[in-house]
């Protein structure tokens, strides 16, 4: 008799009582003996009552093709993004030979005067296809279960004109100027998410920043040289609680054009399960999830809600059926999702198509479709 | 070795520092896919549930590795230096079916048999207990607190052997005799490929070459006894291999007793198609209609949204634009207009690339040819742009609703001409619009494609949507051999591979001054005559605006496009009376 045989007999009860024998495992001498076998941790961090996001601008470029022509061009995904020559960091060498200091000294009088339109025009001349750079931002309100409202601006754009326009059309330039944003949550150093800075330094010098702490040296400059004299917390790998209910998680990793890190926002809304608040998810929509679920302990253990722009995982999957972010989110049983940015419009379709709960947006301000959550559109956890 | 290439930060912050050292190090190297692909990555998995873990596969190993990040201690011994050294548990997955298992413990046999095994490898985090008996190994993580060194150590049993003291008995005798081992997994050569692959691409985020180290212990190997009792064998021993791949100063262990070896062993060697020496040009075919541009648009939202950029020289058979204004904004795109690649264009797909790759030097682009190319013909001119590009796959849209089409009996679209030049071509054929016929249809359309061509992957599809991963999975299956479009096919002696020309093929171009009536334009399409295969373009229609306006297999659609320019309705087919 084979092995093969023999098992499939023992699982009938013949000779089950010679496995059984066999102490299962507990022969393998490679086992690590000293280590706790680990529970979920769940940390409680409190509960929300709701939470409302208005997009204020998910296209970070307006096309691909000119994306990617630089991206090549400049020779790569490993290219540091500083020295690509993208405004505002422009020194007029041509594309990938740019550097922050040079590109920072054209244009840091106009950002000590609070002149932003006039730093990005001389910023366009010294750079490539500035007009094509926009951004990602969005505005997160969280009501307390008092009550009481708390507004943090998640990430500032790219482009300091668009994102002027885009704050002003939304009312973030005055929410700013009147002390009205309680934190700016810069989730990574990318520049269609970051380096717009200026604007929200602009309006609110004094604002509080958190930022992952592995930013590079350049990225932490930029917050000073834009002007920005508040508090600054660098937020460390891991669990950073803002307020009952709202966390910070720091995922440490490396992400293209050398950036490290990225904060994603986990809020627990009451009776109704974790909202999460992505910027691009480089970490992979994969470990996030499960980083939730074994580090925190949120409502009826329901993953309720997702917003911002979903990357599935940064690797191929080795079994090439489940590389697909619709298959990756199938486990969570989401109930309201507002995708955009970078999760890509034929996925959003296929979201729709295979009946996740996607609420649509309506395709203003350069938005491209209506299964994102476009520029101006709003969505509330719960529904 | 500077460690804050890896990790930009100090050491001594979390519990799981190698932990963050480990998916930094794999992270970075997929940036790029293809040098993840040439330093031998063939995907990885994180999971968390429990503790931080990731499966993954390596080149020239047919299992998945899993591997559990376990803890991390502080060393401060004086042989070492102030260091950090994380534990690492290596899991081997073999396939269920594979004959490697039959060396595994019983209990590892059995799991792989039940129906839980590929759930539990893809959940490995958490579900680390039932999977125990498949853990045959450790990765050692060690890095210097000043930052300056950094060592990967694989240990695992030369061969894992465990004693049945009373034996296994089966029905019809000893499945293991009294005395014998119950296992005997060759657990260190087994790992050897994943450490190897760890190895290199440490080599490549350090930017230095590894110091390798080989060492042996040996641990008194086990017996059990049919009480379920595990005791130490009193004159057999387990021996224990190790191979350590050093950056910067040694961070050796007390009591390691370790020899230099030259190379890191078992290392990858890169096929030609994964070095990235030169882009990839795939080929796209389709016969007019089948969904090319659609098939194209999702796939480049799949590469796209994993930063695999790519380029896209597309060509049309008849003066219209349609495709590249489909495209706009999703990626560069170079249009080689009017003519085909296949015959009268062969000459300008050299200048036409040529532009393209100095624009976007992309790691690979896509030929998407006119419905009436033959792939024959565009094959033998790819062999002369061979110092521009590597060819890559052929991909044949196939229109499930043409191909099921009305015909005389026994009479197949797919048997004569173009089509069936296309679809014996090719590497793959996306089966389109398989929605739209009926299950049966599908199953006899399968079988007389297979008949056509037994070499090729065939992909239902839905609006041109398959699982894309299976593309760059069906590449990999060919690494050692060549893809079916690669064999040279030698044509008998005064023929050449059939044409759109030989068939009658042409185009025909109307222009609208006003808006058209679907009446009227249904009217225009019926009396252009059953040769007509396709029609597109953008043009004003009766109380909907401007209008894309496609016709194919005898479907009109008829999308509203308002920001559109419009581009004349080109009628493409044989002997077509307009």
């Amino acid at each position: 008799m084979n092995r093969r045989e023999f098992i499939k007999g023992a699982s009938l009860g013949i000779g089950a009582g010679a496995l059984g024998a066999m102490g299962l495992y507990s022969y393998t001498p490679m086992r690590r003996a000293f280590l706790p076998e680990v529970e979920r941790k769940m940390t409680d961090f409190g509960v929300c009552k709701s939470v409302k996001v208005t997009n204020i601008s998910e296209t970070s470029w307006f096309d691909n093709g000119i994306f990617m022509k630089n991206v090549t061009g400049a020779g790569g995904l490993l290219v540091d993004q500083y020295t690509y020559n993208w405004a505002p960091f422009g020194n007029g060498k041509g594309i990938g030979k740019g550097t922050y200091d040079e590109g920072m000294a054209k244009i840091k009088p106009y950002l000590q005067k609070g002149q932003l339109h006039e730093a990005w025009a001389i910023a366009k001349e010294n750079s490539v296809d500035a007009d094509n750079a926009g951004g990602f931002s969005c505005l997160v309100e969280v009501e307390a279960m008092d009550g009481t409202k708390t507004k943090y601006l998640f990430d500032c754009g790219w482009n300091y004109d668009w994102m002027e326009e885009s704050f002003k059309r939304e009312g973030i330039d005055n929410m700013l100027a009147n002390g009205e944003i309680a934190g700016f949550i810069q989730t990574h150093e990318h520049m269609d998410h970051y380096w717009a800075f200026p604007v929200v330094a602009k309006y609110a010098p004094n604002i509080h920043v958190y930022t992952p702490n592995t930013f590079y040296p350049q990225g932490k400059q930029y917050l000073k040289d834009s002007g920005h004299v508040g508090e600054w917390t660098e937020v460390k790998k891991g669990l950073y609680s803002l307020q009952p209910g709202v966390a910070l998680y720091q995922f440490e990793c490396p992400i293209i054009f050398k950036v490290y890190g990225e904060m994603s926002l986990y809020c627990n809304v009451k009776d109704v399960g974790l909202v999460s608040i992505t910027g691009c998810c480089h970490q992979g929509i994969i470990l996030f999830a499960d980083t939730a679920y074994k580090e925190l302990r949120y409502e009826g253990d329901k993953f309720y809600g997702l917003y911002g722009g979903l990357h599935i995982s940064p690797f191929d999957d080795w079994d090439p059926k489940y590389d697909d972010l619709v298959i990756g989110l199938k486990k969570w049983n989401l109930q309201r999702v507002g995708c955009n940015h970078c999760t890509g419009l034929i996925t959003a379709q296929k979201f729709v198509d295979a009946g996740y709960p996607v609420v649509k947006g309506t395709a203003r301000f350069r938005s491209k479709t209506t299964n994102y959550l476009g520029n101006g559109d709003i969505i509330t956890f719960p529904g | 070795m500077k460690l804050e290439n890896i990790l930009p930060r100090a050491l001594g912050e979390s519990d799981s520092d190698c932990a963050s050292i480990f998916t930094s190090l794999v992270m970075a190297a997929h940036f790029e896919r293809t040098r993840a692909r040439s330093l031998g990555w063939r995907g990885v998995r994180p999971c968390a549930s429990s503790h931080p873990a990731w499966t993954c596969r390596v080149a020239g190993a047919e299992s998945v590795f899993g591997l559990r990040f376990d803890g991390e201690n502080r060393d401060d011994s004086p042989e070492a230096g102030s260091c950090l050294r994380g534990y690492f548990s290596l899991y081997v997955f073999p396939p269920a079916e594979s004959p490697l298992l039959d060396s595994f413990p019983l209990e590892a046999l059995r799991f792989a048999m039940s129906p839980h095994y590929e759930n539990a490898i893809r959940e490995f985090s958490g579900c680390e207990r039932e999977l125990l008996p498949f853990l045959l190994g450790e990765l050692r993580i060690d890095v210097s607190f000043a930052g300056n060194a950094l060592a990967l150590t694989l240990k695992a049993p030369a061969r894992h052997r465990v004693l049945a003291a009373d034996g296994i008995e089966a029905e019809d005798g000893w499945l293991v005799a009294p005395g014998k081992p119950e296992c005997d997994v060759p657990a260190f050569r087994l790992l050897l490929r994943l450490f190897a692959t760890l190895a290199a691409t440490a080599e490549q985020q350090t930017g230095e070459k590894a110091l390798v180290f080989r060492g042996m212990t040996s641990i008194p190997r086990r017996v059990f006894h049919a009480d379920g009792t595990l005791e130490d064998c009193g004159n057999e021993k387990e021996i224990l291999l190790s191979i350590t791949a050093s950056f910067g100063p040694s961070l050796a262990m007390e009591g390691e007793n370790l020899h230099g070896i030259p190379n890191i062993p078992a290392r990858h060697r890169p096929e030609e198609l994964e070095k990235g020496d030169k882009p990839v040009l795939h080929v796209l075919t389709g016969f007019l209609g089948a969904g090319k541009t659609t098939f194209l648009r999702r796939w480049l939202d799949f590469l796209h949204g994993r930063e695999r950029y790519t380029g896209v020289i597309q060509n049309e058979f008849g003066k219209v634009e349609l495709d590249a204004t489909l495209m706009k904004g999703d990626t560069l795109v170079e249009a080689l207009d009017e003519g085909c690649v296949c015959c009268s264009l062969a000459d300008s797909l050299r200048p036409g690339l040529e532009r393209i790759i100095a624009a976007m030097p992309a790691e690979q682009f896509v030929l998407e040819t006119t419905g009436l190319a033959n792939p024959d013909n565009i094959m033998e001119a790819l062999q002369g742009l061979r110092d521009l590009v590597v060819p890559g796959l052929v991909i044949t849209v196939a229109d499930a609703l043409d191909l099921c089409g009305k015909r005389r009996v026994n009479e197949h679209p797919e048997e004569s001409g173009i089509r069936r030049a296309q679809l014996q071509k090719a590497d793959v054929i996306i089966l389109n619009k398989s929605d739209m016929v009926s299950s049966h249809a599908l199953t006899q359309l399968t079988e007389r494609l297979r008949a056509l061509n037994a070499g090729a992957l065939l992909l239902p599809a839905h609006y041109g949507a398959i699982p894309f991963a299976e593309l760059d999975a069906w590449i990999d299956a060919h690494g050692k051999t060549r893809l079916p479009s690669h064999t040279p096919r030698l044509m008998p002696m005064g023929t050449h591979a059939v044409t759109h020309a030989d068939e009658g093929y042409e185009a025909r171009a109307l222009e609208f001054d006003g808006p058209v009536s679907v009446t009227d334009l249904e009217e225009i399409l019926r009396s252009a005559g059953p040769g007509l295969c396709r029609a597109k373009g953008i043009i004003p229609v009766e109380g909907e605006g401007v209008c894309i306006v496609q016709y194919a297999a005898g479907q009109l659609e008829i999308t509203p496009a308002p920001n559109e320019k419009p581009l004349d309705l080109v009628l493409i087919g044989t002997a077509l009376a307009v």
